[in-house]
């Protein structure tokens, strides 16, 4: 077991690793009631090309497989694993997002027998050909929710208009045809897959002894070998974006924009979150509330405190994104982009970086008081190589010229621009 | 697991209708001030009340306009200012809240209670004004997007369903007007009438207090006496909300729009008032019939039928109704609304399994005991508690549900009688998918 101390935030992790390679954290939250436990699985919706482990040939498996299997690991033998979650008082979920699968519960009684089921029921698929079948037809409800969704719409069409052929802009949960063609075999090869223990890790936030912790998941945890290395298959991507506009027409009363930029870097680990952090405080200088954009789009009625900006990177692909409502998208999308060359030319202001800096780092604290949240945070960021709560040092070493030289890398591409139109009355 | 611990939320005082909540806890890192200013919901003044924290948050007297406010935020370790409002039945609420990280983890260990908490105080009261009224350029971009806010309902759709199920049920209530109010309305307002209805708020509402985390009493008192300075008059009392209305038919209401997804939503009178004691028998019925994954139709509608992949019901406190929604594909409504509807009668039938109650129970006290574990989540409850005049702690309240019995859902149930019936579908009544441009 080994401990690691971050004294700045008063944040602790304590780590254990298990025989079979999978990993598993305590993360303690004194006086919390609640204690949220997470399994996860470095497995989401872009894995859908890979080579096996001590296998030659590629495997190609449907869009939203992963999803699919999200939901079909709830179901066991003998029920529901909800319904048995439930009846301990304990509420469990699960997501898939582009890079991972998380299952999850969170109680505030009777962790124990909780946290043995949590382990059982991802380790022990029950999967039927009558089974997988009734499944599609929820599954196409949630399809089409999303279909209906103006949200999460402009945000598929933007990651189409950076991306030419990665897998990333396809949705998560597949197409109603795409999911059609899923079958008990192929969710059994990817679940063999990617549900290794070592592909696999535990966090688990509240306030917990870690010792029991780790004795649990030595015991719960079946002790086989590594298989090897599993060999994700991407397309190759181009460095340019596929489209420069991407628009629909949907059921809104107002036009929703998103706009965004990918990044071709090729970073993991603490670089990865350092350039994160970095490509997040330069969003805030060019666009964010206290900028004279903002302000600007603001008074002249073209945003609105929708607005926000977001940065995700990953891996295999990575981009920033910032958006919201607007009258006139394309007037909002044409100053984003002068703004953008002005800060070219005048590069980044050493004043407004540490001031910025000082308010993320203060909005990153406050984070904290929220066990999901550093769940959600902590478990991706583990799979790409680095602690979340090292977050606390980025802000303290990362300066304006690491900035400026991001800046100049990343702002290079003209950011593309997806649209979701009123209906045409 | 080590024992549970309920944080209390203390009243510190009340003067001139203003009363002061301490909701201490030192195991967040960060400090809440929300203030909270009570309305009967009103047609005409909804969208007044609406607009007002939006112009407030445009800026005060120091910071006059919203960038200079969001550059001494930052420099506040990224202290955030917010601001709304909300419906309790028929109440209206307007909200100001601020936000920000413990002194303890600033770096010269700043006061930012203080420094935020003043700067909270000059946005609530002393907002940019020229000539008796408000800056002319906020007030016309405010009311622009509180109208867009208002045409923007639409953009969820079971959300937007949820609510207009409610109003067509209570279309001859003021529970009727949505919480932003209308558009008519915020098209006719003026500024003049809007300062005036700003001075009433501050004067005449009576306002609540909440402050969460970990401060000392002096520095509260500080930021308490503050509020001497607002001019208070005699303080409005707020109406009881009419809950009991006999049903004469069941109305049935389509509402087409351009979606690929049915929502249905099936509205209830339950005739129990939030300070009734069958209340809490009303929360373990709303449970069992649809409040969680045990209920009766997540396990029917969602993993039997497969009808939808959202389905649930849920309980307006204040004003007794009962809504059970599910996102459907548009040829199965009849299925659907039988599936639902049988699921009622099971219940009225005492058709509960010792699981559902079970469940129901231990589902709401995890609830209620991780509510302590967000600030957020407990000046939730702790201020819609003392609105409806139940002001049970949380301990209280999960003594309260487990003691319910079968029996008691069951005359719960046959208290319950259906009101409306709202459909959301898409234009040509079918499922239909959408190009792309």
């Amino acid at each position: 077991m080994k401990v690691l101390e971050f004294s700045r935030i008063q944040e602790k992790v304590y780590e254990y690793e298990h025989s079979s390679g999978l990993k598993a954290f305590v993360i303690p939250k004194e006086g919390y009631n609640k204690v949220y436990s997470t399994f996860a699985t470095y497995y989401g919706s872009i894995n859908n090309c890979f080579i096996a482990p001590g296998e030659k040939s590629e495997t190609k498996v449907p869009d939203g497989i992963a999803h699919f299997l999200e939901h079909k690991l709830f179901e066991q033998e003998d029920g529901s694993v909800m319904d048995k979650f439930s009846k301990i008082g304990a509420q469990s979920n699960a997501y898939t997002s582009s890079t991972q699968t998380v299952y999850l519960f969170s109680c505030t009684d009777k962790f124990d027998e909780n946290f043995k089921l949590l382990l059982k029921f991802v380790q022990n698929p029950y999967l039927t050909d009558e089974n997988v079948e009734k499944e599609k037809g929820i599954i196409a409800q949630e399809i089409r929710m999303y279909e209906d969704n103006a949200d999460w719409r402009v945000f598929f069409n933007l990651l189409n208009a950076l991306y030419v052929n990665h897998p990333v802009k396809i949705d998560i949960a597949g197409t109603v045809d795409s999911i059609s063609k899923i079958t008990k075999d192929a969710l059994h090869k990817c679940y063999n897959t990617f549900y290794h223990p070592s592909n696999m890790i535990i966090v688990v936030v509240g306030d917990v002894e870690p010792q029991t912790i780790f004795s649990m998941v030595e015991e719960g945890i079946k002790a086989t070998n590594y298989p090897g290395e599993i060999r994700n298959i991407f397309p190759d991507e181009p460095a340019h974006h596929n489209k420069k506009l991407v628009e629909q027409n949907l059921a809104v009363a107002m036009p929703q924009f998103h706009m965004g930029i990918k990044d071709n870097s090729t970073v993991s680990g603490f670089d990865l979150i350092k350039r994160s952090i970095a490509l997040e405080i330069l969003l805030s200088m060019l666009m964010g509330r206290s900028s004279v954009l903002y302000n600007e789009l603001y008074n002249d009625g073209l945003i609105n405190q929708g607005f926000s900006c977001d940065v995700s990177l990953e891996e295999s692909f990575g981009y920033t994104v910032w958006g919201g409502q607007s009258k006139e998208p394309k007037e909002v999308a044409k100053r984003i982009t002068e703004q953008i060359q002005i800060m070219h030319k005048n590069g980044v202001d050493k004043k407004s970086f540490e001031r910025i800096k000082k308010a993320h780092e203060g909005r990153f604290i406050r984070s904290l008081n929220s066990p999901e949240n550093i769940s959600h945070e902590f478990i991706p960021l583990f799979f790409k190589g680095a602690y979340f709560f090292e977050y606390a040092k980025v802000y303290e070493e990362l300066t304006v010229e690491d900035a400026q030289k991001i800046f100049t890398d990343h702002f290079s591409l003209e950011p593309s621009l997806s649209i979701i139109w009123p209906m045409k009355t | 697991m080590k024992n549970i611990k309920i944080t209390s939320v203390d009243k510190i005082c009340e003067k001139n209708g203003i009363s002061f909540f301490h909701v201490e806890s030192n195991k967040f890192k960060t400090v809440l001030i929300d203030i909270f200013l009570a309305d009967p919901l009103d047609k005409k003044r909804a969208v007044q009340n609406a607009l007002i924290p939006h112009i407030l948050k445009r800026g005060c007297s120091r910071y006059p306009t919203q960038q200079e406010l969001a550059l001494r935020l930052e420099e506040l370790y990224g202290a955030s200012i917010n601001g709304g409002v909300s419906k309790f039945g028929e109440y209206q609420i307007v909200h100001l809240n601020a936000g920000f990280v413990s002194d303890q983890y600033t770096v010269n260990k700043a006061n930012l209670f203080e420094e935020v908490g003043d700067i909270l105080f000059e946005i609530l009261t002393e907002p940019v004004i020229k000539d008796g009224m408000f800056n002319e350029d906020y007030f016309q971009q405010e009311r622009e997007n509180l109208i867009q806010r208002i045409r923007s309902r639409v953009n969820n759709k079971m959300y937007y369903s949820l609510e207009r199920c409610m109003e067509e049920m209570c279309s001859d209530e003021p529970f009727a007007v949505y919480r932003d109010g209308d558009e008519e309305g915020a098209k006719a307002l003026t500024n003049q009438e809007l300062m005036f209805r700003y001075e009433q708020l501050l004067s005449r509402s009576p306002i609540y207090v909440y402050i969460s985390g970990n401060v000392s009493d002096e520095q509260i008192q500080k930021f308490i006496d503050k509020f001497d300075a607002l001019k208070r008059e005699s303080i409005i009392s707020l109406p009881p909300i009419k809950v009991k209305k006999e049903v004469q038919e069941i109305r049935h209401i389509e509402e087409p729009m351009d979606v690929s997804q049915g929502q249905l939503c099936l509205g209830f009178r339950t005739q129990i008032e939030a300070g009734d004691p069958m209340y809490y028998p009303l929360v373990i019925y709303n449970g069992i019939f649809g409040g969680g994954v045990h209920s009766k139709l997540f396990q029917n509608v969602r993993e039997k039928e497969s009808l939808a992949y959202s389905t649930f019901s849920t309980i307006e406190k204040f004003k007794g109704l009962l809504v059970a929604c599910s996102g459907i594909d548009i040829s199965q409504r009849e299925k659907a609304e039988k599936t639902i509807t049988d699921q009622l009668r099971a219940i009225e039938n005492g058709d509960i399994s010792d699981y559902e109650l079970e469940a129901t129970k231990k589902s709401l006290e995890t609830g209620l005991k991780s509510m302590q574990d967000s600030q957020g989540a407990m000046v939730s409850f702790y201020f819609s508690q003392n609105l409806s005049g139940q002001n049970d702690s949380a301990t209280n309240y999960i003594d309260k549900l487990n003691a319910v019995t079968k029996d008691d859902v069951v005359g719960v149930a046959k208290k319950i009688t259906q009101d409306t019936v709202y459909f959301l579908t898409s234009l040509s009544g079918e499922g239909e998918r959408r190009e792309e441009k």
